[in-house]
């Protein structure tokens, strides 16, 4: 029951990042809702329990990414692995704001790791059909730092859901954020 | 905890799996395991698409309806006008098939257009594409242009699967098409720049270029058709070397927000 309510929890979050979101934001600030969703599962209940899924999520965004099947997963699941490796999030896992402002950074860091590790993808991508190869992003533009933002804030909607659940259909409160290698 | 732990070397063995992946699948190509995923979400993620389409429509509506009267009024003085061009129109429209025929072209209702929804768009950011509900098996090829009803160049299908494609748009930075511009005549490449802007570059000196002339497909070179509107030029100026003009062209259409599109097959 617990793993076919993450399954439709995932796919969910992949199809509205893959279709719903154009429709609402420009193409280069659409949340990323699956790396959002791939951090809560980390924080939420470790990365041994969460790992499977953060490589759906991944593989199912990368069916519809541009990037080389496979890079989205491998990227979230660095991401998960490293930030399960942090024991900062546990020790303040009690003070509300210091957890949400450490959520904030572990998203914002996390979505620069993943698109550089997509950008590479393109690279050795464009390199391999000898195609040319234009940075298809700006670091430093305001396009990303929104789309930073809106991940943000959609990671926070998503942790908040997926307690709502966990709590409703799991029977089981999760462990907030606890250091879980 | 040592690092080369069991656990460890199991998630370090996944990775190690991930980019063998992620390499097989560049040497594939076009994946047949993205095609399989694609076409059993293609449903779910058609129908998502067009109910938060319309879930838009109303909310954007809903912020129009102060502009709703005024804009009333701006259309019944632009029907008027329009009335009077018609009648303008089915003279040349007349006279233009006749010079068809002449001049042995195919005329325009005569592309055969595969009509698409669009179901999914850039889930990254890293690139201006959408995916189309429409694939190889409706007779669909790569390389083929995708324009909307009235004509206007959307882009061209650049990864094909059995059910699904995926459409690469005028404003990608990997996209490059022949252009012209319609009133000057004065012939360059359009290409995508980052965040749906368009420019055209490569055009002669000799050219003389006017803000808000419309920029068309000039038919040279690739399997794109002569005559596809790209949207109209906006500021001139020179590339760096000073060998050729450039100009940024604006869009004709809010390419992100397409709903259906057709694909040109012939």
């Amino acid at each position: 029951m617990k793993n076919f309510i993450l399954f439709i929890f995932c796919f969910l979050v992949v199809v509205a990042q893959l279709s719903v979101e154009g429709v609402f934001f420009s193409a280069s600030r659409i949340p990323d809702l699956a790396l959002a969703f791939a951090i809560t599962l980390v924080l939420a209940q470790g990365f041994r329990k969460s790992f499977k899924w953060i490589l759906l999520a991944g593989f199912l965004i990368d069916a519809g990414s541009n990037a080389m099947f496979g890079t989205s997963a491998l990227a979230f699941f660095v991401i998960g692995w490293t930030i399960s490796r942090f024991a900062v999030v546990a020790d303040i896992r009690s003070r509300k704001i210091y957890f949400l402002a450490i959520f904030a950074v572990i998203v914002a860091v996390s979505e620069v790791f993943k698109d550089l590790v997509l950008l590479a993808s393109l690279k050795i991508k464009a390199n391999y059909f000898y195609e040319s190869f234009a940075v298809p992003l700006h670091f430093f533009s305001l396009d990303y730092f929104l789309k930073i933002l809106y991940t943000i804030f959609a990671a926070y909607i998503i942790y908040y859901i997926f307690r709502r659940v966990s709590r409703a259909l799991f029977l089981e409160p999760i462990k907030l954020a606890r250091k879980s290698y | 905890m040592h690092f080369f732990s069991p656990k460890n070397v199991k998630y370090l063995a996944t990775i190690a799996l991930l980019v063998v992946v992620i390499f097989v699948s560049l040497r594939m190509g076009d994946n047949p395991v993205k095609g399989f995923i694609l076409g059993a979400s293609s449903p779910f993620l058609k129908t998502f698409r067009i109910f938060s389409g319309g879930a838009w429509g109303f909310f954007d509506f809903l912020g129009s309806i102060g502009d709703i009267k005024s804009e009333n009024e701006k259309l019944l003085g632009e029907n008027q006008k329009l009335l009077a061009e018609n009648n303008r129109l089915k003279d040349a429209e007349k006279e233009n098939q006749d010079l068809r025929k002449q001049l042995e072209l195919a005329p325009r209702s005569e592309f055969d257009l595969e009509a698409s929804f669009v179901i999914a768009q850039d889930p990254q950011g890293l690139g201006n594409y959408f995916i189309i509900d429409k694939g190889e098996n409706a007779g669909i090829k790569s390389g083929m242009p995708v324009i909307i009803s009235n004509g206007l160049m959307v882009g061209r299908v650049t990864e094909l699967y059995p059910n699904t494609a995926k459409i690469t748009l005028v404003t990608d930075p990997s996209s490059a098409i022949n252009a012209e511009a319609q009133a000057s005549g004065a012939r360059g490449i359009v290409k995508g720049e980052y965040g749906l802007g368009l420019e055209m570059d490569m055009i002669s000196q000799a050219d003389v270029l006017s803000e808000g002339d419309t920029v068309i497909t000039s038919g040279l070179g690739g399997n794109i058709p002569r005559g596809f509107t790209i949207g109209k030029i906006g500021k001139i100026g020179q590339s760096p070397d000073k060998l050729f003009q450039k100009a940024s062209v604006i869009p004709a259409v809010d390419i992100s927000k397409l709903r259906i599109v057709f694909v040109v097959k012939k």
